[in-house]
């Protein structure tokens, strides 16, 4: 393949120079062609190099209407919301995770003189990344029920009935965060709103999001905007 | 350029011209020849007419036969009728079975633009095709700098040129056209290209 930085080189051949020119003008020409042919096969046959509806435009419309709305109730529950909340469940657990690296190594801290809170914030954190989300609820329930529990774990707690689709507990659970005025009860907001959405009180899952405010913080906020904009019906 | 030259005076049956026809995207071959004359003399309206009126029914056959999107089959099409439009202007291409020789091009195309994509799985769009039938390859700041000193050419320099490079036209056979001796087409086409390279050295 020769490269027109050839073009450069005064001792060009002819011939080089010719094949040069010839495909640089070619090129230049099939452009022009290309584009004046997309503008009539658009113009004079109705034909666009992207999928267009012409045939019954409303109804198909109305169709991609339905789908989309159908696609953003399933992406709430299948991608969205299960994503958001391994992505703030792994925050968290990861803030449970520093606390015991400041009592010394990770390992040797839970090894060496584990405290019954610490070994089952382990095991939780273990079995709510393995998916098993029924299993980590358990283990969330006996870390609850201990004194030095904090409202992280109850948080946490409230992800693993929400991931095993235990959604009374996690309603119960979201809306104790929110009694007390807990740290996270922004958090506690949106994801009762969620529990409630995923349930299939829509009216009351959307009621929640719409108390999230600006004091909530940014991307909670942005996110909770992103579910109401969503078709519910 | 005389655009029409009487037709093979053999008899042959309606039938036999209908069915030849539509092998050849409705072309009797007395339109193809004069299609053919027409685009050397660079008219593109009649070949346009004929193979834009098709481009539909050939992105159908690639989306129905190969399972290709529509945005990769008007690709496939729109490539192959560029390439199709060379071949015929450079007699690669006899009259017979456009149909078949068309759609074999653009199954061809597609399938070669498959191969790139898988090559360049990390863009979407794959890689850009800026390379011509003759394998040359133009970075984007060269061709910028080409087209700035094609176009400050004069309109009988970049008509020359387009006529050489893009319509495949001899220099005889320009020579004939203008009236002149060949010789003096080719000093003529050699100016044409000093000036073309003086000016993109200029702009370098």
């Amino acid at each position: 393949m020769t490269t027109t930085n050839k073009f450069k080189d005064p001792n060009l051949t002819e011939e080089e120079q010719d094949a040069i020119i010839g495909s640089f003008v070619r090129q230049r020409e099939d452009t022009k062609l290309k584009k004046r042919w997309t503008e009539k096969l658009a113009k004079e046959h109705n034909l666009n190099r992207e999928v267009t509806s012409r045939r019954n435009p409303a109804k198909i419309r109305k169709i991609s209407f339905l789908l989309l709305s159908a696609a953003a109730a399933l992406l709430f529950l299948i991608v969205f919301l299960p994503s958001l909340m391994m992505e703030d469940g792994n925050a968290l657990l990861a803030d449970n995770l520093s606390e015991i690296t400041l009592n010394g190594s990770r390992s040797a801290a839970a090894t060496e003189d584990p405290t019954s809170v610490e070994i089952l914030r382990i095991q939780f954190r273990d079995n709510f990344q393995a998916g098993d989300f029924a299993a980590a609820a358990k283990l969330g329930e006996q870390l609850i029920a201990l004194p030095a529990v904090t409202d992280n774990d109850r948080l946490n707690l409230g992800f693993a009935y929400l991931r095993a689709s235990q959604f009374s507990e996690a309603e119960k659970t979201f809306r104790g965060l929110l009694a007390v005025n807990s740290e996270f009860a922004s958090e506690a907001r949106y994801y009762l709103g969620g529990t409630l959405l995923a349930a299939g009180d829509t009216e009351a899952g959307l009621d929640e999001l719409r108390k999230i405010n600006a004091a909530d913080g940014g991307r909670l906020l942005e996110s909770a905007k992103e579910l109401l904009d969503a078709n519910w019906k | 350029m005389q655009a029409f030259r009487s037709m093979n005076t053999e008899e042959v049956s309606p039938l036999r011209i209908c069915e030849s026809a539509a092998k050849n995207f409705g072309l009797t071959q007395k339109e193809f020849s004069e299609m053919l004359l027409l685009l050397k003399d660079g008219d593109n309206r009649l070949f346009e007419r004929i193979f834009l009126q098709h481009f539909k029914e050939s992105v159908d056959y690639l989306r129905r036969r190969d399972g290709a999107s529509q945005e990769d089959a008007y690709d496939a099409v729109m490539s192959t009728l560029l390439k199709f439009r060379s071949l015929l202007l450079r007699g690669k291409v006899q009259y017979g079975n456009l149909r078949y020789l068309f759609t074999r091009m653009a199954r061809q195309d597609y399938q070669r633009s498959l191969r790139r994509q898988s090559r360049f799985t990390g863009s979407e769009e794959g890689p850009p095709d800026l390379m011509d039938e003759t394998g040359q390859l133009f970075d984007e700041e060269t061709h910028e700098l080409l087209s700035r000193a094609f176009s400050s050419l004069g309109k009988d320099c970049r008509e020359l040129l387009r006529a050489f490079y893009h319509r495949h036209r001899s220099l005889r056979e320009l020579a004939e056209e203008a009236e002149r001796s060949a010789p003096a087409v080719r000093k003529q086409k050699s100016r044409c290209v000093a000036t073309l390279r003086d000016y993109f050295y200029r702009i370098s």
